[in-house]
């Protein structure tokens, strides 16, 4: 009889875990599924569409390694990933050092409302439409009616930048536009990083009589290092995609000062009709991205303390 | 006796079941889906506007209407390729010229020499009333492939406002690119005295080819050869008129430094630009202002005068599945009832120009007073947009290359010889 109640009681733990394992599966399906879906389905498809040519209107035709062959040869693409590796560097660093600032300066005590005043007025740049913020920084920055040059000339500066069609300029407004938009989630991110430092740390270290720098330097800065590595990782991958501000401020331009990795792959799918090579040249800016992510993590394991 | 009669009786049903199905088929029914560029927020409407006539006279055939975004043309046509490869199967395209050898070449499209043939006389008015480069615009070794729908030229709005207030006499009708040069300068003025100009006698900021190439034709010359074989920017001719555009923003400067987008309208209302090119569609933007002290004169001739134009229309998809419910709404487009439209209602004027020339004298109820060279041009020098089946990178590498003139970052002669070497392999015949 014993024996009947305690096989009994087995199974049921079987079936228990079953159940629990059926319902994790459930409930991770729909991510799942938007990942098959959207990432890794497109992600295949790009693979396979790299080894075609194919002009959107008449059948693909299976060109193998033909199309890599074209990479190699591209005369332009060589300065293509220059400048957005130099608009990358200006980008991740001008967010990474402003948000961090920007965060340091909202990281003490003052006034609920007003503390939440200045987090939505940096984040709210972050949710607006990128695409109608850039239209509008045209306005701003054109050359000789714009109010920015306005204003600067009003300060001294005589001569009129090119903001928009300069080779010189151009990068600079990109990255004033991509700045003003996104550095509120960096400040956002460190906040929170910040907050969740023990007060106990920083009133030890008054009490050693450490300066606010030191306080900085030894406390802040190490036991953040986790939201650093990640706010690097994701800027980095951010950054080495950007399109939306070079498509709108500059059209890429003049010639390719402005032309990013995703605006040369844009135009060569969408107004080159070359979908094949289009993909090939997505296929080698991930594999870039994944080579660097990967060096980021390792390198990482030397300066990031986890608690 | 009863088997004879059911015999003869089913004849009967048979027969008349039989009439009956071919006459339901003589008129054209089903449904036909439409390609149209949708490039203003009242684009679609106009369009549910045409449908509706349309279906008073078919009400058996159902257009389903597909609206393709874009800024330029480019943009349509690139919109359009990726309508087609996510599967759609138009029957009917709102093309331009821009767009012509693309589909053409790619043999997507139906010719309408027999469908127009089998009309008989009924299509003679329209070709009668149309200008024959209109026409010819939409040929292709020979066939037509697309019936003119409106059509669009360059011709230079001027302020009259800014004309008066500095002095300077309007625009004669055959006045030459010095004359323009001239009053473009005299209204080019310092305001606020900081060393800077920031009024402008011109602006060519915005637009792609098609606005640009004006310059280049009134030379007497073409970015490609006429044959549409080999790009042609190594001509004299050609440089001499991006210089001339050059010079305009950085020797004389009397032209602001162009960017992507701007809104010249916009700074020719306020009084911060003299002149601009545009073809009839600025009028929309300046009549919704309500802005009238404004007229166009013809394209400044060096000394030749010279304009640019280009066609849209509607043509059959190869792969239709109902070509003649597609034909029955060309046809119905053609008719001066519904170019009638192309002229647009009394608060609201459109922006491009009828096909049919009887029609066409109907714009003169808007602005501007000299509406006549609109339609005018096509009897005097005019050359159609140089389209050739790869327009789209055309455009996109001459205009990278043009950028960066207007840059100041690089020499005319540099940027045309490199634009010719990258364009040999696109603008091909062989």
């Amino acid at each position: 009889m014993a024996q009947n109640v305690l096989n009994r009681n087995v199974l049921s733990y079987r079936v228990m875990k079953r159940r629990e394992t059926f319902a994790a599966y459930g409930f991770i399906l729909p991510t799942l599924v938007g990942f098959l879906l959207f990432v890794l389905g497109p992600m295949l498809a790009s693979f396979v569409l790299s080894m075609y040519d194919w002009n959107l209107l008449t059948p693909p035709v299976f060109v193998g390694l033909g199309n890599w062959q074209q990479l190699f040869a591209d005369a332009r693409i060589g300065g293509v990933y220059l400048t957005t590796a130099k608009l990358s560097l200006m980008v991740v660093t001008c967010n990474m050092t402003l948000g961090l600032g920007l965060a340091v300066l909202l990281d003490r005590k003052m006034p609920y409302l007003l503390r939440n005043f200045f987090r939505i007025s940096y984040f709210f740049p972050y949710v607006v439409s990128g695409v109608a913020v850039s239209l509008i920084w045209t306005f701003l920055f054109n050359r000789d009616l714009g109010p920015l040059n306005y204003y600067l000339s009003q300060l001294g500066l005589s001569a009129r930048t090119n903001w928009l069609n300069s080779s010189q300029f151009s990068p600079l407004a990109i990255v004033i536009a991509d700045v003003w938009k996104n550095v509120g989630f960096y400040v956002l991110v460190f906040l929170g990083g910040m907050q969740a430092i023990s007060r106990d740390y920083y009133e030890a270290a008054e009490v050693d009589g450490a300066s606010g720098w030191q306080q900085f330097r030894k406390i802040t800065l190490p036991l953040l290092s986790p939201t650093i590595l990640f706010l690097l990782v994701i800027s980095v991958i951010g950054a080495l995609q950007i399109f939306e501000q070079p498509q709108i401020l500059t059209n890429g331009g003049p010639g390719d000062a402005t032309r990013t990795v995703v605006l040369y792959i844009y135009e060569q799918g969408f107004r080159f009709f070359d979908m094949g090579y289009a993909a090939t040249i997505a296929l080698s800016l991930f594999v870039i991205i994944l080579i660097l992510t990967i060096i980021q993590f390792r390198l990482s394991r030397r300066w990031v303390f986890y608690q | 006796m009863f088997r004879k009669a059911s015999l003869v009786l089913l004849l009967v049903v048979m027969v008349f079941g039989f009439v009956a199905s071919t006459s339901a088929q003589d008129t054209p029914s089903g449904e036909v889906t439409f390609v149209f560029w949708e490039n203003t927020t009242t684009a679609r409407a106009g369009w549910e506007a045409h449908v509706a006539r349309f279906n008073e006279i078919y009400p058996d055939i159902t257009v389903n209407l597909i609206g393709v975004p874009g800024e330029i043309w480019s943009d349509y046509l690139q919109g359009t390729a990726t309508l087609i490869a996510g599967g759609e199967t138009p029957d009917i395209i709102w093309v331009a010229t821009e767009g012509v050898r693309f589909l053409v070449d790619l043999g997507l499209m139906t010719p309408l020499d027999d469908l127009i043939a089998a009309e008989g006389d009924a299509l003679q008015p329209y070709f009668d009333d149309i200008a024959p480069a209109l026409l010819d615009s939409f040929r292709v070794d020979g066939s037509l492939y697309f019936l003119p729908f409106s059509w669009n030229n360059m011709v230079m709005f001027y302020n009259k406002a800014m004309f008066d207030a500095a002095g300077v006499e309007y625009p004669s009708d055959d006045w030459t690119r010095d004359d323009f040069v001239a009053a473009a300068t005299a209204l080019t003025a310092d305001r606020d005295g900081d060393g800077n100009n920031d009024q402008f006698g011109f602006s060519g900021s915005g637009g792609g080819l098609f606005t640009t190439i004006p310059w280049v034709l009134a030379n007497g010359t073409n970015i490609v050869t006429d044959d549409l074989c080999a790009p042609n920017l190594t001509d004299p001719a050609v440089i001499e008129a991006i210089q001339f555009l050059h010079d305009l923003t950085y020797v004389q400067k009397i032209a602001p430094a162009p960017g992507t987008l701007t809104d010249v309208g916009l700074q020719f209302i306020n009084g911060d630009v003299a002149m601009f090119g545009g073809g009839r569609w600025p009028i929309i933007q300046l009549f919704a202002e309500g802005f009238e002290d404004f007229d166009i004169a013809p394209w400044p001739g060096n000394p030749e005068q010279t304009t640019i134009y280009g066609v849209d229309g509607f043509g059959i998809f190869q792969s239709s599945q109902n070509p003649e419910a597609a034909w029955e709404f060309l046809k119905f487009m053609s008719s001066a009832d519904v170019q009638q439209l192309l002229v647009g209602t009394e608060d609201s004027p459109l922006g491009n120009i009828p096909a049919l020339r009887s029609v066409a004298e109907g714009i003169s109820q808007f602005p501007p007073e000299n509406y006549e060279i609109y339609y005018g041009s096509l009897d005097g020098n005019v050359r159609l947009v140089p389209s050739p089946p790869r327009f789209n990178e055309l455009e996109s590498i001459f205009m990278r290359y043009y950028n960066q003139v207007m840059a100041d970052e690089i020499s005319v002669e540099d940027a045309m010889n490199a634009a010719q070497t990258e364009l040999s392999s696109v603008v091909t015949c062989g």
